[in-house]
């Protein structure tokens, strides 16, 4: 079992250690706000030339997509952390400290996660206000409901890079798996464009993976009337794949960890 | 010079031998990027499915930007990887081993050490530009040079970007995002920067000299935008030196003892 006083210990040394490094947290910060620009300028483009016909407002749109890059921007990179503790054999100290290696990992990037959130739900908001000019259509409250969730959503998205990360026990590489994660994120979760202008039959695939749960879903409440998910559902679909991430996560480091046994280390 | 290309040369065949000696995870490692690169196009696919046209670009004309960045990214892994560590290299004073040699620095530190997936990458890069190519129905032997002009565009702002490693410490991490994200970035459609947008892709983050001139130039025929696309290379690759030069007078020796084998 693991003792939550150890993570939160960890947690908040990680989230400390991040705020102290005040340049890489400036140049993601900076480089994220760049990318959320950009996006709004994508779908005021499109929504400028009137190609198609836009079932939302504009401005919901862009924050839509504002909010979906700044969830891929929040997170830290985890999987490479895990990746350099497999390449340079730290991970075998780290498997005889009285906590798991995995969870320990796991807290750090939360920590991690929650300094940059600190920055983001402050500087980037403003930013993406100022430049969209307006609030999305359903207020402020739908903007808090989006980011109040995209918190747990960007935890989900950690517990996967973790999962990413451990496969460098078999591959010696965990950039390849995370990779092809991250493309099906960026797909099927939405991040260009709201799911519900997918054909059909890539909607129901999407909604059969955990991405929907870290990304469409929590921010989807900032489209107002034409959100398609209420709050009991995200919180459902949340719930759900939360315990099942948590579960394949255990599968996949308990078999990677008797790897290293045989291995010999 | 004749020397430092037959250098060049067996450091590259060093560099693919040890590549391939792995042959197993190399193919894994090439699979895997290849599916990667599969599924991000896919996805401009499902855009373009929806939304015919964005500010002119076509699904064709997002292959030839996405496959002409591939490219270079490839090229890049394999030919100079040592460009994407640069900042590492500097924190744990590894150009010392270089600054001890004969050969150029640069060389060194370009092809001192490579990504195995680099050729999956070359290899992809040309199959996309060339279906890009046939949908375009663009001038093949245009689209080779400006492919190599886009990846000295791009080498040239890795190279620029990584020697800020010489005045900012620990700015690996930062740096590899930074490069990624220009591919990314360099990869939309042109008519998205618009403004003081335009300014910044001109200016300090060129990305506009890697694909939106030169496919200007490759798809309207244009001459004043080939010689913009052609004067924007040298540029960069001018100013990618002149900084590395500056950042190498402050280099500090790390004192790091170590055997290179």
């Amino acid at each position: 079992m693991v003792n939550p006083r150890k993570l939160y210990v960890f947690a908040s040394t990680s989230f400390r250690d991040h705020m102290s490094h005040r340049l890489k947290l400036g140049v993601r910060f900076c480089m994220c706000v760049f990318f959320m620009f950009v996006f709004i300028e994508f779908w005021q483009l499109i929504a400028r030339e009137n190609l198609i016909d836009i079932p939302f407002p504009v401005a919901d749109i862009c924050w839509y997509t504002s909010l979906t890059q700044m969830m891929l921007f929040m997170s830290p990179r985890l999987f490479m952390t895990i990746e350099e503790d497999v390449r340079s054999g730290d991970i075998a100290y780290s498997l005889i400290r009285p906590m798991p290696y995995l969870w320990m990992r796991i807290s750090e990037g939360i920590g991690n996660m929650t300094a940059n959130t600190l920055v983001y739900y402050t500087l980037g908001i403003a930013c993406v206000y100022v430049y969209i000019g307006e609030l999305p259509s359903g207020g402020m409250s739908a903007l808090i409901t989006a980011l109040f969730f995209l918190y747990f959503g960007s935890v989900l998205h950690i517990l996967y890079q973790a999962m990413a990360g451990i496969t460098a026990l078999w591959l010696q590489d965990a950039e390849m798996a995370y990779r092809i994660y991250q493309k099906i994120l960026i797909v099927l979760g939405g991040l260009y464009m709201p799911l519900t202008l997918y054909p059909d039959w890539l909607q129901t695939w999407a909604f059969l993976t955990p991405v929907v749960a870290m990304m469409f879903g929590p921010v989807q409440f900032v489209l107002g009337e034409n959100s398609p998910l209420d709050i009991q559902t995200v919180v459902l679909l949340m719930i759900c794949w939360f315990g099942f991430s948590v579960l394949l996560m255990g599968v996949i480091y308990r078999s990677c960890v008797a790897r290293i046994e045989i291995n010999g280390g | 010079m004749g020397g430092n290309i037959r250098y060049a040369f067996d450091m590259l065949k060093a560099n693919m031998k040890a590549a391939t000696s792995m042959r197993g995870a190399y193919l894994t490692r090439s699979i895997f990027n290849m599916l990667n690169h599969t599924i991000y196009l896919f996805m401009w696919v499902i855009i373009f499915d929806r939304i015919p046209s964005i500010g002119g670009w076509r699904v064709e004309h997002i292959m030839l930007a996405y496959g002409v960045g591939i490219f270079a990214w490839g090229l890049i892994s394999f030919l100079a990887y040592g460009f994407r560590t640069l900042p590492r290299q500097i924190d744990q004073g590894e150009l010392d081993i270089y600054l001890t040699q004969p050969k150029p620095v640069l060389l060194n530190i370009a092809l001192g050490t490579t990504q195995t997936v680099g050729p999956a990458e070359i290899i992809f890069g040309t199959i996309i530009l060339s279906i890009a190519g046939y949908m375009t129905g663009v001038s093949f032997l245009m689209l080779a040079f400006l492919a190599i002009c886009c990846s000295i565009v791009f080498a040239s702002l890795v190279l620029a970007y990584g020697s800020l490693g010489f005045w900012l410490k620990d700015f690996h991490g930062s740096a590899e995002e930074i490069y990624f994200n220009f591919f990314i970035m360099a990869t939309r459609p042109e008519a998205v920067f618009s403004g003081w947008m335009l300014v910044i892709v001109l200016t300090v983050m060129p990305i506009s000299f890697m694909t939106h001139i030169p496919l200007h130039a490759l798809l309207d025929d244009s001459l004043p935008a080939l010689v913009f696309a052609v004067a924007g290379t040298f540029f960069c690759a001018a100013s990618a030196y002149a900084i590395f030069s500056v950042g190498l007078k402050r280099y500090e020796s790390g004192n790091r003892f170590g055997v290179r084998g």
